[in-house]
């Protein structure tokens, strides 16, 4: 059943586990979890793993910016690429799971929150446009590329936060507003609508795109992250 | 049907095919118990003037209305997470859409929505839409954007989408 396979990507961490050591560590988690019955990921949980995707593009700006800062070459496909996975997994699909799901149920809890989410999600869509109507430019002038760089660092500057409140405040917000009951019905929900909208292994292969958006920034492995040490 | 509403249905209809819908087929159920979308009894649309764009279609409480492409000749198809960031202009099943001051009356009609059940108002043979990003009355932040799979345009009294891209740079 599809709903099983991104659920498996959710549970066994498989979406996660990207860099060396995966397949070992994979096999581990697989093995120590004997029940047949797949744990369903609660709605917090699955915009949280979303929120990881967005991580991961964020990395990706701050590395196009670093590029762009220094001179040397961003090439417009991966921008492109970059934005692309960005509009129509997070802002299309992500964001629009949190307006039409989320925020109607904390609005009263943190009115002024959702308010400067909402503004934050429409400054996002029109970032994306403005970058990716850059990429297709070719960035073949300095003006294109500055253009660039000041939106990339735009999005970047905002959205760490915005991601890092919701995860602290709107989604515990969500939980205790919500019945148990109605949390797992919004749990199946979002599943559900993820596999129509995407396919049976929509999550993995969005984290495909953004690896591939990584190698060719020449930041896909996360162990050069680690700083050496003494 | 003007001819140069027929033209520009044409077009957008041919947009339209062009493009992926938006969501993929959301909830039917009028009861639908997770989708807190409020089904009014009254619904009204009217004309407000935007800066940069004209007059142009808004609801009761001023905010601007927008149309989606991808719905020409299908219905609604702005269904699931698309709902949220593109709110339908919905109306209880019984229940007819007034007309405001400069709005045509006989271009407004329903059609089914398939987030609620419930209707969702028309003008022009189009489908209306809100914008989550619109948080006041008299903006149009969500004009020209392409997302959920299409472009969203308002409408002007005369039920032909404006197509202005305030955001585009020269």
């Amino acid at each position: 059943m599809s709903r099983v396979s991104r659920r498996g990507l959710l549970v066994g961490g498989a979406g996660l586990l990207v860099g060396a050591g995966a397949t070992e560590l994979g096999e581990r988690l697989g093995s120590s979890s004997p029940s047949a019955e797949p744990h369903v990921p609660s709605p917090g949980e699955e915009l949280m793993v979303e929120h990881g995707v967005l991580k991961r593009v964020l990395l990706a700006y701050r590395a196009m910016s670093a590029r762009l800062a220094d001179g040397r070459p961003v090439p417009s496909g991966v921008v492109t690429d970059a934005a692309q996975i960005v509009s129509s997994y997070v802002e299309s699909f992500h964001e629009g799971l949190e307006e039409a799901y989320v925020f109607p149920r904390v609005q009263d809890a943190e009115p002024e929150l959702v308010r400067t989410l909402l503004v934050q999600h429409d400054r996002g869509r029109h970032l994306t446009a403005a970058i990716l109507a850059a990429a297709g430019t070719g960035l073949h002038t300095a003006a294109a590329r500055a253009a660039l760089r000041t939106d990339l660092d735009a999005f970047v500057r905002m959205y760490e936060p915005h991601e890092a409140w919701e995860d602290t405040v709107v989604y515990p917000a969500l939980r205790a507003a919500t019945p148990q009951r109605t949390l797992d019905e919004l749990a199946e929900r979002f599943a559900d609508l993820s596999d129509k909208q995407f396919g049976d292994h929509a999550l993995r292969q969005i984290l495909d795109r953004v690896a591939g958006v990584e190698q060719q920034l020449g930041i896909g492995d996360l162990a050069s992250f680690t700083p050496a040490a003494d | 049907m003007t001819a140069r509403r027929a033209a520009a249905l044409a077009l957008v209809v041919a947009a339209g095919s062009s493009l992926a819908a938006c969501g993929s087929g959301g909830p039917g159920s009028a009861a639908d118990a997770v989708l807190p979308l409020r089904v009014p009894q009254h619904v009204s649309v009217g004309v407000r003037h935007v800066s940069g764009l004209g007059d142009v279609l808004v609801d009761g409480q001023g905010r601007t209305l927008y149309m989606f492409p991808p719905d020409a000749g299908r219905g609604v198809t702005c269904t699931g997470a698309c709902a949220g960031t593109w709110p339908p202009l919905v109306i209880a099943d019984s229940s007819a859409p007034s007309a405001g001051a400069g709005v045509i009356k006989t271009d407004l009609s329903t059609v089914a929505d398939p987030n609620t059940g419930a209707r969702v108002v028309t003008y022009a043979g189009y489908p209306l839409y809100r914008y989550a990003g619109d948080l006041a009355a008299g903006t149009a932040n969500g004009q020209a954007l392409f997302v959920d799979g299409g472009p969203w345009y308002v409408l002007d009294p005369d039920g032909q989408p404006v197509t202005t891209d305030p955001g585009a740079r020269s």
